[in-house]
């Protein structure tokens, strides 16, 4: 038996993409927040999602309609923005947003421990630079995945980065250590990486606690 | 669509939402209006004025910024109680505690102008 597939239909998996549903005009869509959605979002409603001052969580309603008619245009919807527009009750407006803040989130990576290049702004080509030339994706892929899904794809390019770095540090570090100068601290493969691994987070104990909290009882019981 | 008149004002007004006419109106006055309608009651007088007048738009087209608030200056609490129910009634806006109507919240010589309104399921 041929089971309906979504990749045969053209749809991308939920699983994989992210995203939220929203029922609108009689249908459920499911919303998916795509390079493509929120690039057409900015030329509709000429706002700059990557700008600092941006908040997703207070949207004007031009971006709300903007948003939302790019998502369903990405869905399959045919309708235009302000046919859209025209479909949004103030009680629908209200839904529509919970909808997009939770398709956003659901199509957004967690933000990195440690930003790329600190004072540096981020911009769509740089994103799309390094889609296309280090992940190898083509721009047309590249647009039709969501945030979540290059994020993946950055974290196992970054494991295998950081995994040759570390064999190269390996062979460089022996070299500096058993080398004819004298080395007073051995170095450790790391100290030749460029990507370093991140330190994993260490779990907050009684101890620590405690450790922390000592100090200010004590101040407190000597100052009263 | 909420219909409304006042005292001494023979002409009826009618507050309907268009969120074309919210987004055309953001573009023009250069306001998020979104946003100050979500944190109803807590916004500007320069929001308040902006949301009034892009409900009004949707059917008094020719009306203006100016106008509306003009129309807030004379009958704001009754225009804020209209608001209100627009509001309440879209599910935006819930008062943190139902009011006791008996007890009055005004002195009763207090005399508050008198307006009809009137909400027209849309």
């Amino acid at each position: 038996m041929d089971l309906p597939s979504r990749a045969r239909r053209g749809l991308p998996y939920r699983s994989l993409t992210g995203g939220a549903p929203f029922a609108f005009a009689g249908r459920r869509w499911w919303l998916r927040m795509t390079y493509r959605v929120l690039l057409d979002c900015e030329e509709m409603a000429d706002v700059d999602l990557l700008s600092p001052s941006f908040d997703v969580t207070r949207p004007s309603a031009r971006l709300v309609r903007a948003l939302l008619w790019a998502a369903l245009i990405s869905a399959g919807c045919k309708l235009s923005e302000r046919q859209v527009g025209a479909k949004l009750s103030l009680r629908g407006a209200s839904r529509a947003h919970t909808a997009l803040l939770n398709a956003w989130l659901a199509s957004m990576p967690k933000a990195a421990k440690k930003p790329d290049a600190e004072g540096k702004p981020h911009t769509w080509r740089d994103s799309w630079a390094f889609a296309v030339e280090s992940l190898g994706l083509t721009t047309e892929q590249w647009l039709d995945m969501t945030p979540l899904q290059v994020g993946a794809l950055r974290a196992v390019y970054m494991e295998r980065l950081q995994r040759e770095e570390y064999l190269v540090g390996l062979i460089a570090s022996t070299v500096a250590n058993f080398g004819p100068r004298v080395v007073h601290k051995p170095f450790k493969p790391e100290s030749f990486m460029i990507h370093p691994f991140e330190a994993p987070d260490t779990p907050v104990t009684g101890e620590k606690l405690l450790s922390v909290f000592m100090p200010i009882k004590a101040y407190l019981e000597k100052a009263l | 669509m909420t219909k409304f008149t006042f005292e001494n004002d023979p002409q009826q007004y009618v507050m309907d939402f268009d969120f074309n006419v919210l987004c055309d109106a953001e573009a023009e006055l250069g306001l998020d209006l979104l946003p100050a309608i979500m944190r109803w009651p807590m916004q500007s007088a320069l929001e308040l004025r902006g949301v009034v007048y892009a409900l009004m738009k949707t059917k008094h087209t020719s009306v203006t910024v100016a106008e509306v608030g003009g129309l807030l200056t004379r009958e704001l609490t009754a225009m804020r109680k209209v608001l209100a129910l627009e509001l309440i009634e879209a599910g935006i806006y819930e008062p943190r505690e139902e009011i006791d109507e008996s007890a009055p919240a005004v002195p009763a010589d207090a005399s508050l102008p008198q307006q009809q309104i009137e909400t027209v399921s849309s």
